[in-house]
């Protein structure tokens, strides 16, 4: 049975905590560790979060080419002198999927937007760097359109564009920086003052839960930790 | 240190302007690797289009010219980058901080006076060894050949030089020259130095 516990847990102390469990992850060296840790990720993306599965294996389509490359790679070109050639292919590509398991057992069950209201309430991030950065997040999909457009208007005039398209970065940018601008200038003049001392559309609070079950998550971690040796 | 709205914006929006590119980059990087990988070369793939990362950072700094905007632009990347569902999640923060902290130093050199060619390319330089160190451990590279080392860090510095220092550099030139960046430090040198050479003439 999948419960949605993980998604529910407080999103500035689920960062920190896996924030945490991956600078613990830079003082390991055994893929027995790392495999542990995808593994313990995946077991929570399925089981305690309500996340959905479908878009998970999209996601990591691209994973498994960069998995397969450091693979071979260490194989190939380990330092022979000090691990043996399957070691060495072993550690490169656990730890890409150690990472990457971590990344999307926060991506997958936080909410974007918890995220920010999360920060300013439990870690005092100032309502102006939460707001504009909100403001830029909420620009995305007419960034993307922009982007579009500006490079179907290349095409139409038969510019070629390339791998690397500075052209159409160049008009995007223009139209982007007036934006901001301009979105600066709304925010400012409809009384946006970017101090703490203001109503907010949605409240985070710590409960006794997120305690519990980081606290339960860090355990087994550490407990893999001295383990997996 | 103040910031204003304005910045914090802007800084916000040209990111994810530069994220558009960096798609494109990557799908270089995912042909290079695969490419690569029947030779035992395939992490040299993402070191080639590395550069595309770092490129916000120095591109804001060199408008805005102030002190840190180089990691305030590299850790509002990551977190946007966090919130639309990156494969690394909370570590991207970390390596936001550790490159800003690299496009920093390129500047700090000249106490932040000299915004130009040489300090943009110091800055990259920076940008692509300081991150690289910080994930020769996060990624344990340790097990790899000196060789393999060497040659990583080679094509990670070659492409922060080509996209982080010139391209960047070009790109918000031109973008002065349009008269885009009149409410910056950028765009206001520039109308100056126009003003200076038309009163010449």
């Amino acid at each position: 049975m999948r419960n949605g516990l993980f998604d529910s847990i407080n999103p500035s102390m689920k960062f920190f905590v896996i924030l945490l469990a991956s600078i613990l992850l830079i003082f390991t060296s055994s893929w027995k560790m790392n495999l542990f840790v995808f593994a313990l990720s995946l077991f929570l993306l399925i089981f305690f979060s309500k996340a959905s599965l479908l878009a998970f294996i999209k996601s990591f389509l691209p994973v498994i080419l960069m998995v397969v490359a450091s693979f071979y790679s260490g194989y190939i070109n380990g330092n022979q002198a000090e691990h043996s050639p399957i070691d060495s292919a072993l550690l490169l590509s656990s730890r890409v999927l150690a990472y990457i398991g971590l990344g999307f057992l926060f991506s997958f069950t936080t909410n974007k937007k918890a995220l920010i209201m999360s920060l300013i309430d439990q870690c005092h991030l100032s309502p102006k760097f939460a707001y504009g950065i909100l403001a830029a997040v909420n620009l995305i999909p007419t960034l993307q359109r922009e982007w579009t457009e500006v490079n179907l208007a290349y095409r139409v005039r038969r510019k070629k564009v390339g791998i690397l398209p500075f052209g159409p970065l160049f008009n995007s940018l223009v139209n982007g920086i007036r934006w901001s601008e301009n979105v600066a200038m709304a925010m400012e003049s409809k009384g946006f003052e970017g101090d703490r001392n203001r109503t907010y559309f949605l409240k985070i609070y710590v409960k006794p839960m997120d305690f519990l079950f980081l606290g339960i998550f860090l355990g087994i971690f550490l407990l893999g930790m001295i383990i997996f040796k | 240190m103040k910031w204003k709205l304005k910045d914090i914006l802007m800084i916000a929006i040209v990111g994810v302007l530069f994220s558009f590119l960096f798609l494109g980059a990557n799908e270089l990087g995912v042909m290079l690797t695969a490419a690569l990988t029947p030779a035992g070369y395939g992490p040299l793939g993402y070191q080639i289009i590395y550069g595309a990362w770092f490129m916000a950072a120095t591109f804001a700094t060199y408008i805005i010219q102030k002190a840190g905007v180089g990691i305030l632009a590299e850790i509002i990347a990551a977190a946007l980058e966090t919130m639309m569902g990156s494969m690394f999640g909370p570590s991207a923060i970390l390596s936001g901080l550790i490159q800003g902290v690299g496009c920093e130093l390129g500047f700090l050199v000249t106490a932040y006076k000299k915004f130009n060619t040489f300090t943009m390319i110091l800055s990259s330089v920076f940008c692509s060894v300081i991150s690289f160190i910080f994930e020769y451990y996060r990624f344990g590279y340790g097990v790899n050949t000196k060789q393999m080392l060497v040659l990583m860090l080679l094509c990670r510095t070659i492409s922060s030089v080509l996209l982080t220092g010139i391209a960047s550099k070009l790109l918000a030139d031109q973008l002065a020259n349009a008269g885009v960046l009149r409410g910056y430090k950028l765009g206001i040198k520039q109308s100056i130095k126009k003003n200076e050479t038309k009163g010449a003439a």
